[in-house]
């Protein structure tokens, strides 16, 4: 991780060119992938699937596909995950396991982006059906 | 009605506020890749001393289901993530005129009765007489620490006016800031 982009596409990629594959299969709707989860806050949504963790890795592979990628450390050195940063500023993020309920999750964080092809802000937790 | 306070803690306070009067030397962070911002630490090295600005996510009660929430904090403790990093260092040399806090209040209420009442340590803004650098936590979930260089540095923060945007209609939010500045010892 840290040199070249993810998937060795050539030239880093913005999240808008990554959208027409993942969306094949995990519709985006209203700017959000998954349905709403428990929260009030509609931005924290799930995707449920028979292996969730099979299934965060797929998406994240596939939505941060061309972004400079590193790995997120825990505050004793391991390796969580790994982010991911994209042409258009958008930030992409895959924990192996939240703290909170043990999911695996993915965070797509379009704060700073350019264009996020329609994208929302929102925090994706993988759980089982 | 719950209260969260996740504002930096008055040590850590302590500690920004024994760097006013002295020389931020150098600050160092990640290559910046389109956004200026650094994951999870940047160092700030005052005089011949080093201080890290960490944000790690955290369990938390994020308005009503445990979610990982950012959470800033403020050290001389060097974590394994800094040998891990290849920072870019940006020299500076100037002296820490003030430095002021940028505390956020998130106040949710459901018909009509306030259920939260969370604070958050925003980000912080070094004035260096001429010039300011500024370091602010990006969105609730993010690690990021955005890096600001210039003047009036907390007019380039992100807008409270999008707090509750997304929310279920039958909740209420608002969001405000007040401006901290930390006194001198």
């Amino acid at each position: 991780m840290g040199l070249g982009y993810k998937g060795d596409t050539g030239h880093q990629h913005s999240i808008g060119e990554n959208i027409p594959d993942v969306s094949k299969d995990y519709p985006v709707n209203n700017g959000y992938f998954g349905t709403k989860g428990d929260s009030s806050d509609n931005s924290i949504r799930h995707i449920e699937s028979d292996d969730p963790s099979a299934t965060a890795k797929d998406f994240y592979d596939r939505i941060a596909h061309g972004g400079v990628e590193n790995d997120i450390l825990d505050k004793n050195g391991n390796i969580k995950g790994a982010t991911t940063k994209m042409a258009d500023g958008t930030v992409v993020t895959w924990r192996e396991v939240s703290s909170s309920d043990g999911s695996p999750a993915v965070d797509i964080n379009i704060k700073k982006s350019t264009d996020s092809g329609g994208l929302k802000v929102q925090k994706i937790h993988f759980v089982k059906n | 009605m719950k209260t969260i306070d996740i504002r930096l803690k008055s040590d850590e306070v302590s500690k920004l506020r024994s760097m006013i009067g002295k020389e931020l030397s150098a600050y160092l962070h990640d290559e910046f890749q389109y956004t200026q911002s650094s994951s999870q630490v940047v160092e700030v090295v005052v005089g011949d001393k080093k201080y890290y600005i960490y944000s790690f996510t955290e369990e938390q009660d994020y308005f009503g289901t445990p979610e990982d929430v950012a959470v800033w904090s403020v050290t001389d403790e060097k974590l394994p993530i800094v040998d891990k990093k290849t920072f870019v260092r940006t020299p500076v040399n100037e002296t820490i005129k003030g430095i002021t806090l940028i505390q956020e209040n998130q106040r949710v209420f459901n018909d009509g009765v306030q259920t939260y009442d969370v604070w958050l340590t925003r980000g912080m803004v070094f004035d260096l007489g001429e010039r300011q650098v500024a370091f602010e936590k990006d969105v609730w979930f993010s690690e990021e620490i955005i890096v600001h260089r210039g003047y009036d540095l907390s007019s380039r923060f992100s807008s409270t006016d999008n707090f509750g945007d997304d929310w279920d209609k039958s909740l209420r939010t608002e969001c405000s800031r007040i401006e901290e500045e930390i006194m001198p010892e």
